[in-house]
């Protein structure tokens, strides 16, 4: 097994930044593979952005390492990383296939290089059409659409994505994450920032959930969650929830009449106790959702 | 290609191919070739139509010399007089004037002169104009009771009509550049005005494209195009890139300015073109142009808005004004001390130098000194936008303060 950090690994080592005494990034360290999709996942707020930033060379961190392969993320490395920010943005007067060439020139590509994958991504997200117009003249979704070519276009190494979901209807997503998958199986890194738990669930084989700049929990997805899914029941009650409901489960989530929480004793005490409460519709041994683990973990929801 | 030449490369071509490019390029000659053919459509307008006069004097002699010149010197196609005379039949002068004032209160007439008492030897004469009363009219008038006057006094003092011709002709005066005899006479005009065409043109291509950059800096930062843009180079590059694909779009532009410029004079047959002129234009305005270039881009990282961003700019909108405003004392006294001092202040080098050097032979440690100075401050001016904008573009939301620029430039 070769040792972290090499062999195209992404290794971040105690990364911190403070922005005017407040601390943005905390102490954030993380592994990612080739191969390997990471969600990067946390309230608005945590230091997602402000991570992915110290990764790409656009902040410098206060403290800390990035390297990629072993090496130092200098400009020259980063370039073979794919970027699609937060913040989106497009030349709006410029036309489609030229903005798209003069970004991936930026990325080391030659002309006829540019112009080829330009032609082969405008056909792949169906913007053939679009190709010679100003890109003013296509909606959100479609110019996301672009933004996403941009951050592909140089056939990148890794890929770093900041809530690349938000604002695509449901047919351009699951063109996304096709396309996420198909670099996945290129052997390209991805790593992906979001709130939107259910797209991290579908999509990531290992997460890194931070809090206020913090690592709170990092990990391959799969054993979080067999770590986090002991005993945890979602229980519906016929009417309002009653009272004493905490001494027989821990809860994580509930509304008026149905729980979601941990059971403190085994499953048939406890159903036996929650039907000496009022009467139970029903009750279901689930696996925790991540929504569920970072109010496990942290004593709140994600905003 | 080096990161710095593809943004340079996209910022000039994406420019050039724009509406508002091709728009100001063509109407730029346009208003050029206007202004070629103002001056003479000016000078047309100057044979005024003339107008209705009344002249009181005491006893209608000055009336009588005054009108003569008029009738002899402003006459219609048909021979007419352009300044047709109203008989005034009032006896006394008070009363006389008190109906002319009527008249041009009527509208019946278009000016009074009045002529007092002792006006040969005082010379004190006294025009109401009423409502078609121009300039030039009033211009026409006086030179015509000027010239009454000096006959007059010419009569009186029985000068013969050789001496009054000798006094009426005026000198000759021939002036010659640089020593040299052969040389074609030069337009006094032409000595004022070509040095502060010159700057005004210089003005303009430094501080369009330097406003140009800014605002391009601030569009990118609005629509975030910039942090794509800088994970892929460094802002370093970005910063050069623009202010060389501006630059160059701003000389495209004067090139094309100036051969319609040359054209229209070759055309019109005037003065030959000055390439000296021209060579010290790019000597001293290239340097300058990435001085202003580089604070305005500084400027454009550290605002949202281009409203926001004019009111701190504002003040170095003025600074290159100065030297306009005191362009009569550099052209008049090229070689002052003020003026040789003030060469060496690197913001206003490149203006009061271009004037110095289309008035007067400069030293040569006097063009090599501020030139340095200029490339110095250019440089210097450039590190530190580079460290402002880097630190300042991606502070979204928040305004940077004087204290921390100069921190950012220290530590930088």
């Amino acid at each position: 097994m070769s040792e972290p950090g090499t062999n195209g690994d992404l290794v971040l080592t105690d990364l911190r930044k403070a922005f005017n005494g407040t601390q943005a990034v905390d102490g954030i360290s993380l592994n990612i593979k080739p191969g390997s999709i990471t969600g990067l996942l946390g309230p608005n707020g945590a230091g997602k952005t402000t991570t992915i930033r110290i990764v790409m060379g656009i902040l410098g961190a206060d403290s800390g390492a990035v390297a990629y392969g072993g090496q130092p993320v200098t400009r020259r490395v980063s370039r073979k990383f794919g970027y699609l920010p937060e913040e989106r943005g497009l030349y709006q007067k410029a036309h489609l296939r030229e903005s798209l060439i003069y970004l991936g020139r930026l990325k080391g590509l030659t002309k006829v290089y540019a112009t080829q994958q330009a032609n082969h991504y405008l056909e792949v997200f169906d913007l053939g059409p679009f190709a010679t117009k100003p890109v003013r003249n296509l909606s959100k979704g479609n110019q996301q659409k672009v933004q996403f070519i941009a951050a592909i276009i140089h056939s990148p190494d890794l890929l770093i994505l900041d809530e690349p979901f938000a604002g695509l209807d449901p047919v351009n997503q699951i063109l996304l994450k096709d396309i996420i998958r198909q670099e996945q199986a290129r052997g390209v890194a991805v790593l992906f920032s979001t709130h939107q738990m259910e797209q991290v669930e579908q999509l990531c084989d290992q997460i890194c959930l931070i809090d206020r700049g913090k690592v709170v929990l990092s990990g391959a997805l799969a054993e979080i969650k067999a770590d986090h899914g002991e005993q945890l029941v979602e229980v519906a009650f016929e009417s309002d929830l009653p009272q004493g409901l905490e001494n027989i489960i821990a809860i994580v989530d509930s509304n008026e009449t149905t729980v979601i929480g941990h059971a403190r004793k085994s499953l048939a005490e406890t159903l036996k106790e929650l039907t000496s409460l009022g009467p139970v519709i029903s009750f279901k041994v689930k696996e925790p959702t991540l929504e569920h683990i970072f109010i496990d973990i942290v004593g709140r929801k994600l905003e | 290609m080096m990161p710095a030449f593809i943004v340079a490369r996209w910022e000039y071509l994406t420019r050039l191919r724009s509406k508002a490019f091709i728009l100001s390029t063509l109407l730029m000659p346009l208003l050029i070739i206007a202004m070629s053919f103002l001056p003479t459509l000016l000078i047309q307008k100057t044979e005024s139509d003339g107008l209705a006069l009344a002249i009181v004097d005491l006893d209608g002699a000055w009336e009588r010399d005054i009108g003569s010149v008029l009738d002899e010197r402003h006459t219609d196609a048909a021979g007419r007089t352009l300044y047709p005379r109203y008989y005034l039949n009032a006896t006394d002068f008070s009363q006389k004037r008190t109906q002319a004032i009527e008249l041009l209160n009527n509208g019946a007439i278009d000016a009074v002169l009045v002529i007092g008492d002792g006006f040969l030897e005082a010379g004190t004469v006294s025009y109401i104009g009423g409502k078609r009363s121009g300039f030039i009219e009033q211009e026409q008038v006086r030179s015509a009771v000027r010239r009454a006057r000096r006959i007059a006094i010419y009569e009186q003092g029985q000068i013969s009509i050789h001496t009054r011709n000798l006094i009426e002709h005026d000198i000759s005066w021939n002036s010659y550049a640089d020593g040299d005899a052969d040389r074609a006479v030069v337009d006094e005009v032409q000595i004022f005005l070509k040095p502060i065409i010159y700057t005004l043109i210089l003005f303009m291509a430094i501080f369009l494209s330097a406003q140009i950059i800014m605002r391009g800096i601030i569009e990118e930062r609005g629509n975030r195009v910039i942090e794509i843009l800088l994970s892929s180079i460094s802002s370093k590059d970005l910063m050069t890139g623009k202010i060389l694909g501006i630059g160059l779009i701003g000389l495209t532009q004067l090139a094309i300015y100036l051969t319609v410029a040359m054209l229209t004079q070759l055309y019109f047959r005037e003065a030959g073109w000055q390439w000296e002129g021209l060579v010290w234009f790019l000597i001293f305005g290239i340097p300058g142009y990435f001085l202003y270039a580089a604070i305005f881009a500084a400027f454009g990282s550290l605002f949202e808005s281009d409203q926001e961003a004019q009111q701190f700019v504002g003040v170095f909108n003025i600074i290159p004004v100065l030297p306009l405003l005191f362009s009569t004392l550099i052209i008049m006294q090229p070689e002052s001390l003020a003026v040789r001092v003030a060469s060496f202040v690197p913001p206003i080098t490149p203006f009061i130098m271009i004037m110095r050097l289309t008035v007067s032979d400069v030293a040569p440690w006097e063009i090599v000194a501020p030139l340095l100075l200029l490339i110095i401050s250019a440089y210097l001016a450039m590190r530190w936008a580079g460290i402002v904008f880097r630190t300042a573009i991606l502070l979204y939301g928040k305004r940077a303060t004087l204290p921390e620029i100069m921190r950012w430039v220290r530590s930088g």
